[in-house]
């Protein structure tokens, strides 16, 4: 933590009064540290009830960080949430006003659900795939249905996060089109059709994705008289920090709180702004929300040096403005000349860290590398050169499938084998991979077993094994440890009903896993419980669909659906001596500051992602859009070039000592890299 | 510098505008294209953008790249920014990937390789059959067959329309139809019309590729030229960006890449390129009267290069009378004009290179009473060339892949080091095959045949360097028996006895006492414990699998490079179809056509293709354009593949089809013709078909024969004589034979009779 200064100190001890403070910053000035501290005062010092004050927090870790530095010392519950967290569970509580007062919603008997951005891809999907086949959905688009669900489920976030009515989505993403045709515009229909149909039946339903639970709550909960007295009433005084990232419909919240609350303490870092992609505002915020409250200016950066600072400024106005400052290339700036391949890139990379720790003291804990495409095979190679010197690395972005890891992918093959009408056959592989995981017997006696299970007919399953050269080539006390697994899944398929594959799961969990002839880590037991937690979620959602619920859990699953994470997951990531592995979003999101950045693929196209896609639009679908007007290329190449401005400032910001660069001319297909990024820094670095 | 005439003027002269040079083969295209783009960045002159070098192949490329670099480097010139040399597709990919959404793309779409491509034709052609098997049927001439023979004719007969509709969509795209656009013009045509079906299919194949989030080559370029049209301010930016637009190769550009390039260019275009070396025509939709035509418009400045150095003047004679005979004495008149007159000049005697000498005349011809002499002979003559100018390159140039094979196998058989300049070749697919061979075994371990292929090709090479890094004849021999015994042996076991015996070691006993003492042996068991440690890996996670095999295999740059785009690939792959298998996964990597082809060629190119003395290189007469050797083999001269009069045997004509179908591929494109409105006269379009043909082919025969520098052997095979398939040579080889026999050819000076009986 960085000591407070005198100006800060005031800030926290201020007496119980009645002020609306901005804190404004840059990066690394100490916002949120402040604002911990004055919270921390708020409760310890002025006995204020921790439960009436409400703290809005962008994401997971920040919220981790908060729960780090908020044991206090008084026992009040904690509010602290993020926004769709809050809409959450203020729906769960009021759900009687809101059923009362919306009549979309048909099934009122049942408690209301809400839906992972997965499940929601998946069902969105779903309805695309049988249209685009059958009707002809989406001609002329060259992208796969589970591209194009996702942007339709980003779409829809996005619209009701800046307010605008679902059904105006297409209508206003084609308006603003500058070059339109007839072809574009029935691709915005077909999209405006499918997302009424999905919102309408799960409205009907009873559940709700992250858009409709943000609309359901401001049409519905939070214009009733009854929830506002209540909410005013609960809440007191507000904290919120990186407003600047915050959707409108955030910001509205928020200025609706101002008048009612006595205090509210916001941070504000007036160089972010890099999250628009993901429905934040900035300019919305400035005007709703600056004038209403007290500004409080912080200065300096503690996270960078002075060097760092200006160069990172520097690197700003050449991205964005064009003026060409010269810094010459040293000690604190390294820029690497290009390799050809992307794989020579990356294993140079990951030696000149090795050489960063063994030659110039520095620890692990001290370097991040960045990647725009920080993927599983980024992460192995890199990985393996560290492990050489005994280095860790931690991938900070969340990649990795529920298929990954061998503990969960058996406990799915199990389901497989135990419910063959599923239409979900396990293969060889994995049913070699189960039985080498419950008998502990090596890859080539498991793969003989393994033909046996699948050469069954019409499904696979665990035959008697009785003929004797197989026993003898399997060995007899494999045999029985075999035959326990058979007699187990024999007993299963007797009974009359299958389990709910939650319940599957458990039960497999607890009857088989976990018994001693199996190895379990400690990170498979945590892995089994997410893969339980997400079946039990989806099969709540999506039985209401009738679809079986257990099958299409299944299917999904072997589409490499990206496993669940649990917060100590998170947790363990962002604590601990290792190299981080990020991409440069979710090393921004997390409040993390490195002595060392790596930046790699610096000529790659990736670092300045184009806004305006096949079916979105995020300039479009948002507040301060005016209905009607033309998203011109113009407009496309400045928020281009701000993102980039923007995202790299943020980024050297958070760089303490020194920054490494490294390229290569090949893409990772095998196609010239031709992005911007690198010619910004050569432009300017001498 | 060392230019030449024609060199020195682009050099010294062309500062902008529209300029085409016209060069013969061996003109030193890429040496003097890279010396003026170094002398313009040298000056300044291509200010304030960069100079773009657009030529054919990834190989080209890294040519173009590091001649450039190097020469500016001995200048002192630090400029990698100031020039950019791409393929046509790496341009569009470049041009799309700016503004995906404008052709309703998501920005990730991928570009379909070839053996995809192919998979998604065959199947748009099942479902198009499902609903249209009668009209499927119609073309096959049943009259003719026998009910055995009419399965088979069907089966045939599916398999050639992919390339006929592939051919077809080719055409469609090149003139920028849309396959809804193309069924409608194609609605009054009738049932048996196969553009109709080539349309009805087109719609199929697109919607395939769309949902798939792909994008085939020909959408590339059709693509990024509708951006730029759609785009003006992109065109602009691309204009500012390429002050210079240069083209490689011009002859085989197309109708999209010459507007694409023109586009861009802003008025200064510079075009190089040999029209008498236009060899894509017949399986691409280029025409080398785009070049033709652009050199011929009035504000084009030509400037031509006619000197080369390449050749014996022996061989220069050669390839300059194959030029005036098919000019004026050419057995089908309408195709005198497929060669311009554009003869060779050998360079002056104060030139600095200096055309090479031989002591004996060089070329020689011969006639074989079959494919399998011929191809014996050759190989035999080539050992004896080996032996006796050990530093001299030698290439065999054959017309079809098949042969290819043909030829390997044999040298292989006879320990002659060769390589192959094909994208599917086994040295290039090497690190793909490894490890495919391994994951093969790793999905089915219990069997011994994998674990003994596994072992042959990745555990224990076939040739070790002795202590003298010298390769011995008969220790390699001796090797390859005691591999072949291993193999024998492994086939036969239960591997676990091996791998994890139950006792924890092996039972020596039951290892042949042979195979205990050798060598190869002891390598096996010194790598049994890497096999174990790659059979341990856990196989759920198959990208990481794919990493750990490279890791255990110590692979080098390169091939680490190509297992982490395998790697990548798997993950994304499993995730679009999770019913991939490991076995599946192997059987596409040990396939010569797979679909990381692409990007193994990408990486192999990179090293650049050098002929190396001592090696042989085998490649297509295609695959040999822009290159050159001491020694070239030019094989198969048959009328099958180097068609002369218009009775001959063609490639494209299918015996099962009703006689007015026999050639699909040229009825389309004068379908497509007549319905575009375009002026064909009055020709047959299956005879326009066979001109296009002979006139390429002889092309193509230049092409070979100026890849020679110093020896060149051109033979054919008659087989068959007197019956039904009968293969006969074709009639540039007897032609070429006779003047040869009559010694017209040989370079003034020397002396026949004198050359007789020398090392050749």
């Amino acid at each position: 933590m960085y000591g407070l200064d005198e100006k800060a100190k005031k800030i926290v001890e201020m007496p119980n009064a009645d002020r609306k403070i901005i804190l404004k910053g840059p990066t690394g000035c100490g916002k949120s540290t402040l604002l911990l501290e004055r919270y921390r005062f708020m409760v310890e010092s002025l006995k204020i009830p921790s439960d009436r004050i409400l703290i809005l927090l962008l994401n997971r870790t920040q919220s981790l960080d908060w729960r780090k530095k908020t044991v206090l010392k008084s026992s009040g519950a904690v509010w602290r949430t993020s926004y769709y967290g809050f809409i959450q569970s203020e729906i769960r509580t009021y759900y009687p006003i809101v059923l009362e007062n919306c009549s979309e919603i048909v099934n009122k008997q049942i408690k209301p659900t809400f839906l992972t951005f997965e499940s929601a891809q998946f069902l969105v999907s779903k309805v695309i795939d049988k249209h685009r086949e059958r009707r002809g959905l989406f001609a002329g688009v060259t992208s796969f249905t589970d591209r194009i669900a996702i942007d339709l489920t980003a779409n829809l976030v996005k619209a009701a996060t800046s307010d605008i009515p679902c059904h105006e989505i297409g209508e206003r993403l084609y308006s603003a089109l500058e070059l339109k045709d007839e072809t574009k515009r029935q691709v915005f229909r077909d999209a405006d059709g499918i997302l009424s149909a999905y919102r309408k039946k799960c409205l009907e339903l009873g559940i709700f994705d992250f858009g409709m639970a943000v609309e359901v709550y401001n049409r519905y909960l939070f214009t009733d008289e009854r929830y506002r007295e209540h909410l005013f009433r609960r809440v007191q005084h507000v904290f919120a920090d990186n407003i600047e990232e915050c959707v409108p419909t955030e910001v509205d919240f928020i200025y609706s709180l101002l008048p009612n609350v006595k205090s509210c303490m916001l941070g504000y870092n007036f160089e972010g702004g890099y999250g628009e992609a993901f429905g934040g505002n900035h300019e919305y915020m400035k005007q709703k929300l600056i004038n209403g409250c007290e500004t409080i200016e912080m200065g300096k950066s503690y996270t960078c040096s002075s060097f760092m600072s200006e160069f990172s400024e520097m690197l700003f106005d050449s991205i964005e403005n064009g003026k060409r400052g010269r810094v010459s290339e040293g000690a604190n700036i390294e820029k690497t000349p290009p390799y050809e391949l992307r794989s020579e890139m990356l294993e140079a990379a990951a030696e000149r860290v090795c050489a960063l720790i063994s030659s110039n003291g520095y620890k692990p804990s001290d370097i991040a590398i960045l990647s725009t495409h920080a993927d599983p095979v980024s992460e192995y190679v890199i990985e393996k050169i560290l492990q050489r010197q005994g280095i860790k690395l931690k991938n900070l972005s969340r990649k990795s499938r529920v298929v990954d890891n061998p503990f969960t992918q058996a406990l799915i093959t199990l389901a497989q084998l135990c419910h063959p009408d599923y239409g979900e056959h396990p293969n060889r592989d994995d049913v070699k991979a189960l039985i080498r995981l419950l008998l502990k017997i090596d890859p080539v006696r498991s793969s003989l077993l393994a033909g046996e299970v699948c050469s069954r007919k019409p499904f696979a399953e665990f035959p008697d094994v009785e003929f004797p050269g197989l026993v003898e080539r399997i060995g007899y006390h494999n045999v029985e440890k075999y035959e326990k697994i058979r007699d187990w899944i024999k007993l299963y398929k007797a009974q009359a009903v299958p389990l709910p594959i939650n319940e599957f799961f458990q039960k497999v969990f607890l009857e088989i896993l976990i018994s001693k002839d199996v190895d379990v880590l400690d990170s498979d037991i945590l892995q089994a419980k997410n893969l339980i937690d997400s079946a039990r979620t989806f099969a709540d959602v999506v039985s209401r669909f009738n679809m079986n619920a257990s099958r299409e859990f299944l299917a999904m699953v072997r589409r490499g659906i990206k496993s669940a994470e649990s917060i100590f997951e998170i947790e363990e990531r962002l604590g601990g001596d290792f190299v981080l592995l990020s991409t440069p979003v979710a090393y921004l999101a997390s409040s993390l500051s490195n002595k060392v950045i790596i930046l790699t693929s610096l000529s790659s196209r990736n670092w300045t992602p184009r806004s305006v896609k096949e079916l979105s639009n995020a300039h479009v679908l948002t507040k301060t859009w005016e209905k009607g007007d033309i998203y011109t290329e113009e407009m496309e190449e400045r928020n281009q070039k701000r993102y980039l401005a923007l995202l790299t400032r943020a980024l050297l910001k958070r760089c303490g000592e020194k920054l490494i660069t490294f390229e290569s001319n090949l893409s990772a297909n095998g196609y010239e890299n031709d992005g911007d990024l690198s010619e910004y820094f050569d432009s300017i670095l001498t | 510098m060392g230019l030449r005439k024609g060199q020195r003027e682009l050099v010294e002269q062309y500062r902008g505008g529209y300029c085409g040079i016209a060069a013969i083969p061996g003109g030193g295209k890429t040496h003097c294209l890279s010396l003026w783009a170094v002398e313009m960045i040298s000056q300044g002159l291509h200010k304030p953008g960069k100079i773009l070098i657009v030529t054919y192949m990834n190989s080209a490329v890294n040519n173009f790249k590091q001649r450039i670099a190097s020469e500016l480097q001995k200048r002192g010139i630090a400029a990698n920014k100031d020039y950019f040399v791409s393929t046509i597709h790496g341009l569009c990919l470049q041009i799309i990937k700016e503004k995906p959404d404008l052709i309703s793309a998501d920005e990730e779409f991928e570009i379909i390789d070839d053996v995809n491509k192919v998979h998604i034709l065959s199947s748009s052609i099942q479902e198009w059959k499902r609903a249209n098997a009668d009209r499927f049927k119609t073309f096959v001439d049943e009259s003719q067959l026998s009910a055995n023979s009419l399965a088979k004719a069907y089966e045939e007969w599916e398999s050639k329309l992919s390339g006929v509709i592939l051919g077809a969509i080719r055409e469609f795209k090149a003139r920028g139809i849309k396959p809804l656009e193309a069924m409608e013009k194609c609605r009054g045509l009738g049932g048996t019309s196969l553009l109709k079906i080539a349309a009805d299919i087109y719609e199929i194949y697109d919607r395939k590729l769309k949902t798939g989030g792909y994008f085939d080559f020909d959408d590339m370029l059709y693509n990024a030229k509708r951006v730029l049209e759609l785009d003006s301010s992109l065109l602009e930016r691309y204009r500012k960006k390429f002050t210079f637009v240069c083209e490689d190769e011009a002859q085989d550009s197309n109708l999209i890449q010459s507007e694409i390039l023109t586009m861009i260019a802003n008025g200064n275009l510079l075009r190089v390129g040999d029209s008498n070396q236009a060899i894509c025509g017949s399986f691409t939709s280029s025409d080398f009267t785009f070049f033709k035509n652009f050199c011929e418009l009035p504000q084009t400045t030509v400037y031509s290069i006619t000197q080369s150095s390449r050749n014996t003047k022996d061989i220069i004679n050669l390839a300059n009378y194959f030029v005036r005979y098919v000019r004026e004495r050419h057995p089908v008149p309408e195709c005198r004009e497929s060669l311009l007159p554009q003869y060779i000049e050998p360079v002056g005697d104060d030139d600095e290179r200096k055309n090479p000498v031989t002591p004996e005349y060089g070329i020689k011809a011969k006639v074989f009473k079959s494919w399998e002499e011929e191809a014996a002979a050759v190989v035999m003559q080539l050992m004896h060339l080996m032996k006796a100018n050990q530093d001299k390159t030698i290439a065999v140039l054959v017309p079809a892949a098949w042969k290819i094979e043909y030829l390997v196998g044999l040298m292989e058989e006879r320990g002659v080091p060769c390589e192959q300049l094909d994208n599917t070749s086994k040295e290039r697919n090497r690190t793909v095959r490894r490890i495919g061979r391994i994951i093969d075994f790793f999905a089915l371990p219990e069997s011994g045949e994998k674990l003994a292929e596994m072992v042959n090709e990745c555990f224990i090479p076939d040739n070790p360097e002795d202590a003298a890094g010298m390769k011995n004849l008969e220790t390699i021999r001796s090797r390859k028996q005691h591999k072949q015994m291993l193999a024998d042996y492994l086939k036969g076991i239960s591997t676990e006895n091996i791998l994890y015996p139950l006792g924890g070691e092996i039972d020596l006993n039951k290892v042949p006492e042979e195979l205990l003492e050798t060598q190869v042996w002891k390598e096996f068991e010194q790598k049994l414990e890497v096999i174990k440690d790659i059979l341990g890996f856990p196989g759920t996670v198959i990208e990481k699998l794919i990493l750990y095999i490279s890791e255990k295999l110590a692979f080098n740059r390169e091939e680490r490079a190509i297992a982490q785009k395998i790697a990548s690939d798997v993950r994304y792959l499993m995730s679009q179809d999770p019913h991939w298998t490991l076995s599946k996964l192997a059987q596409e990597l040990l396939s010569s056509k797979n679909m990381f082809n692409f990007f193994a060629n990408v990486v192999w190119e990179l090293k650049g293709y050098e002929p190396k003395p001592g090696i042989v290189t085998v490649c297509t007469y295609h695959k040999s354009k822009g290159l050159e050797w001491d020694v070239v083999f030019l094989t198969s001269l048959n009328y099958a593949d180097f068609p002369v009069s218009l009775k001959d045997k063609f490639i494209g004509e299918y015996w099962f089809l009703k006689q007015e179908y026999r050639n699909p591929q040229a009825i389309i494109k004068s379908e497509l013709q007549k319905l575009m409105g375009e002026d064909i006269s009055n020709i047959d379009p299956v005879m326009a078909s066979k001109l296009e043909t002979i006139s390429e082919k002889a092309r193509l025969l230049y092409v070979g024969i100026t890849r020679a520098k110093e020896y060149l052997f051109l033979s054919g095979f008659h087989s068959n004589q007197g019956k039904r398939n009968e293969s006969l040579p074709s009639g540039y080889l007897l032609e070429l034979m006779n003047y040869i026999s009559a010694g017209n050819g040989q370079a003034s000076g020397s002396n026949p009779g004198e050359r007789k009986g020398c090392a050749v």
